[in-house]
């Protein structure tokens, strides 16, 4: 027991951000800190509850009406938590497999004298903890905005409890099963080529087909009363895929401990399936892994001849490039999260059905109204800024270097040049993905050419700006030291304070434009250029920033 | 061609890694830097690279003040750092075209360098395989070819040997010959003294940041009566201890 802890607790650290030792950046990151628990924790939490517990609450007035759905009460917990559980096997495939197959740590603790099981059992843990942290934050919100409207007794308290703790472990179960069978007998995944990613890209599309499948054509009218039947068939499909999840609610909803058991036999079993299979296929999987196969022997009169002299700052340039496409963690973390956000809306969109927010503001635009515009308006730049923040290609910049970072420091070329460099590789990415999606919606919206460049100029100038503010957090205090690549991101707090920013900034700007609008009557058209100017300058500010204050920060950094 | 002048580095405001030394790299000299793990080696030759800020003193490399000219300092510099796994998702050519470019060397140099030294290593026919497939002393003996690319006056070589096999270990000991003998400077850290005996034209031993001793290995055993070289080494550090 006491070699668990110690290995599980080792296994944590390795992922963890180090705290700069310096007072001056200690008190910078306290005060991020506080903003993003102010401006993601808490708004994500209260929405999760409000969320909940209106759903709910919807459903018991569907009861009242109609006693035979009585048993229903909690489907509005059970959809959400199942979402959760989704969200849990998308993102824990990537780090199942790269905790348990690829961690810089395998190669040196194979060789001591640990049982496999013991191994196996203390890096699922050390997976469950730090993956399941935010998780935690969804699900307590979930439980709370449900026994709001339910009533809340010591039994369904200590239930629930359990349950938040215990409801990660089945998804990372299955993701454990499918990595180890992958691993053992398949040669899919060889030296994290990027068929790990094209099977998470793979676990993202049908997740998302069966959700929106299942969603389609329920509008949000209808939703509660066909949640209230317990007619959602995303639901039943769900429950036979986590069948913990409908015990555990069934367990809450009717005070039933046999259902509260189940859940936990359940849980047990399934982590026993797992750790007798990972028992029997670990150890043979990680020694199929062989880092020294040799994919390309080509003689050197062919090679050669890709020996020419170029401009360093192309060379450079693709340099980023490659290795940002090339690492599947990256490469999924910063290039295919772009995608996730148009299937965010389109499902948004869909849940809402006919009567939505969206089609709304769509039609106010379409019919000239001020109000569409200025929505419009904020959204674009709203949604470059958290593309551009969430993707973490600036945020992460100096922290995916790692051990390399001497690199930038030992050859003749100026900061100035390399930290540009990686900004417009940023700006690249989180633009291009933003001018398609900007397409999109101008076409949907019948745009006219003009607001096209001004959308076009907020979007530009937004990704810019929150680039460059990404790459200044990064080097206040990079994530320099992690076992994998997967680590340079996973817990890199400057992503995090990125959003929390992004977030302040699209708050204040859209209240400050709608005030400016409706309260002191400036036209929409003087707003627009004033925005355009205000985000030019303050592109201009953080780029002084971190071409003085920011080349500094990399100067100083000691690995 | 290196000039290191009372020279200190603390990190964290307390922990003096290296404490006031100065020492010259001469033109067609060897010099091997010896010391315990710890001992401030690899500290001395990142600042000599630019890697890390000195406290304090003055550092010039070919002519050129590290802080004040770093370009033109780095530009001279050739330097094999202590780990070789880097950029393993590029390919080795994509990985020597960055570093040649990188260091101005035209095309039709890049070739012959290439050609010669990975056929002295024996890596001619894998260039075009990332570098994830390379294995240890693969990684190593690229590294190696990197820094010397651009013919680079200095060379400054953390712990070159580790890694690489006998013969490729002789064909780097043989270059740096090569390069002293043409009037450059080759400063590297090793922990192997048969090496330092066999190749530097003089040592510093340095220990918890503090230079113990400099100058020919020849001197140094004429100051000692026993004449193994690793016992004379052993017998200084724990003199310091005492």
């Amino acid at each position: 027991m006491k070699m668990y802890s110690k290995l599980v607790r080792t296994f944590l650290l390795s992922g963890e951000m180090p705290k700069s030792e310096k007072a001056k950046k200690k008190n910078f990151y306290i005060t991020l800190g506080i903003i993003a628990t102010v401006f993601i924790f808490i708004p994500c939490f209260i929405l999760m509850t409000f969320l909940v517990a209106a759903a709910t609450s919807g459903i018991k007035e569907e009861i009242l009406n109609n006693m035979a759905y009585a048993g229903n009460i909690g489907n509005a917990l059970l959809l959400v938590i199942q979402f959760i559980c989704i969200f849990s096997m998308i993102f824990g495939f990537n780090i199942i497999l790269n905790t348990f197959y690829f961690s810089g740590d395998i190669e040196h603790i194979l060789p001591l004298p640990i049982k496999p099981k013991l191994l196996i059992s203390s890096k699922f843990m050390a997976v469950l903890i730090s993956e399941s942290l935010m998780e935690f934050l969804f699900l307590i919100a979930a439980f709370l905005g449900f026994l709001i409207i339910d009533g809340v007794s010591i039994s369904t308290a200590l239930m629930s409890l359990i349950g938040i703790i215990t409801l990660p472990i089945l998804p990372l179960v299955y993701c454990g099963i499918i990595a180890l069978l992958i691993m053992r007998f398949t040669k899919l995944i060889k030296n994290k080529n990027n068929m790990l990613t094209l099977v998470m890209l793979g676990i993202i599309i049908i997740v998302g087909m069966i959700a929106i499948g299942y969603l389609n054509n329920d509008s949000i009218t209808e939703f509660i009363p066909l949640l209230a039947q317990g007619k959602v068939g995303f639901l039943d499909i769900m429950n036979i895929i986590f069948p913990s999840t409908y015990f555990l609610v069934t367990a809450i909803t009717a005070n039933n401990i046999f259902a509260f058991i189940m859940y936990l036999l359940i849980n047990v079993f399934a982590y026993l399936i797992f750790m007798v299979l990972a028992d029997k296929i670990y150890i043979p999987g990680v020694k199929r892994i062989s880092s020294n196969a040799m994919d390309n022997k080509i003689k050197l009169s062919e090679t050669i001849k890709k020996a020419e002299k170029r401009n360093y700052v192309k060379t450079y340039i693709e340099k980023e490039l490659k290795i940002l496409v090339r690492t599947p963690s990256f490469f999924s973390n910063c290039i295919l999260s772009n995608l996730l956000w148009p299937i965010i809306i389109i499902l948004i969109y869909l849940i809402q059905g006919q009567d939505n927010v969206i089609f709304e503001f769509v039609n106010h635009y379409k019919q000239g109204e001020a109000l569409g515009l200025l929505v419009v308006f904020i959204s674009i730049f709203a949604i470059s800024a958290i593309l551009t923040t969430a993707n973490s290609i600036a945020s992460s910049s100096i922290s995916r270097e790692g051990h390399h970072l001497p690199f930038m420091k030992y050859i003749p070329v100026e900061y100035k040049t390399q930290l540009n460099i990686k900004a417009l590789i940023s700006i690249i990415i989180s633009f291009g993905f933003n001018f398609i999606y900007l397409l999109i919606i101008c076409y949907f919206l019948e745009a006219t050419f003009m607001d096209f460049i001004v959308f076009t100029a907020v979007s530009l100038l937004s990704c810019i700006f929150f680039t460059y503010l990404g790459i200044y957090l990064d080097t206040v205090n990079p994530k320099l030291v992690w076992e994998d690549e997967l680590n340079a991101l996973r817990g890199n707090e400057n992503t995090f304070f990125s959003m929390a920013i992004s977030m302040i900034i699209a708050v204040v700007l859209g209240g400050g434009i709608y005030y400016l609008n409706k309260v002191v009557l400036i036209p929409l058209s003087i707003l627009k250029g004033m925005l355009i100017i205000l985000l030019l300058m303050g592109s201009i500010l953080i780029y002084y920033k971190v071409m003085n204050k920011g080349i500094k920060n990399v100067e100083e950094i000691e690995i | 061609m290196i000039e290191v002048k009372n020279v200190t580095k603390v990190f964290n405001d307390t922990n003096k890694a290296v404490d006031n030394i100065s020492f010259t790299v001469n033109p067609g000299e060897i010099v091997g830097f010896i010391g315990p793990n710890g001992s401030g080696k690899t500290t001395t030759l990142k600042l000599l690279t630019g890697i890390y800020q000195k406290d304090e003193g003055d550092i010039k490399v070919a002519g050129y003040d590290i802080d004040k000219e770093p370009l033109e300092a780095k530009q001279n510099i050739g330097y094999i750092s202590d780990s070789p796994d880097m950029f393993l998702r590029l390919k080795g050519i994509e990985f020597l075209n960055l570093i040649a470019d990188i260091y101005n060397v035209s095309s039709t140099k890049r070739k012959e360098r290439i050609k010669t030294l990975t056929k002295a290593f024996g890596l001619e026919n894998i260039l075009d395989a990332e570098m994830i497939s390379y294995s240890h002393g693969m990684r190593q003996k690229m590294m190696v070819i990197a820094a010397l690319i651009h013919e680079p006056d200095v060379w400054i070589l953390d712990e070159p040997l580790i890694g690489l096999d006998p013969e490729s270990a002789h064909q780097l000991k043989e270059m740096m010959k090569d390069h002293a003998k043409k009037g450059h400077a080759v400063l590297f850290s090793t922990h192997v003294l048969e090496v330092a005996e066999k190749l530097c034209d003089r040592v510093i031993i340095i220990k918890e940041g503090k230079i113990l001793y400099q100058g020919t290995l020849k001197d140094l055993k004429k100051q000692y009566t026993k004449k193994d070289l690793e016992e004379i080494f052993l017998r200084m550090v724990q003199d310091e201890d005492v």
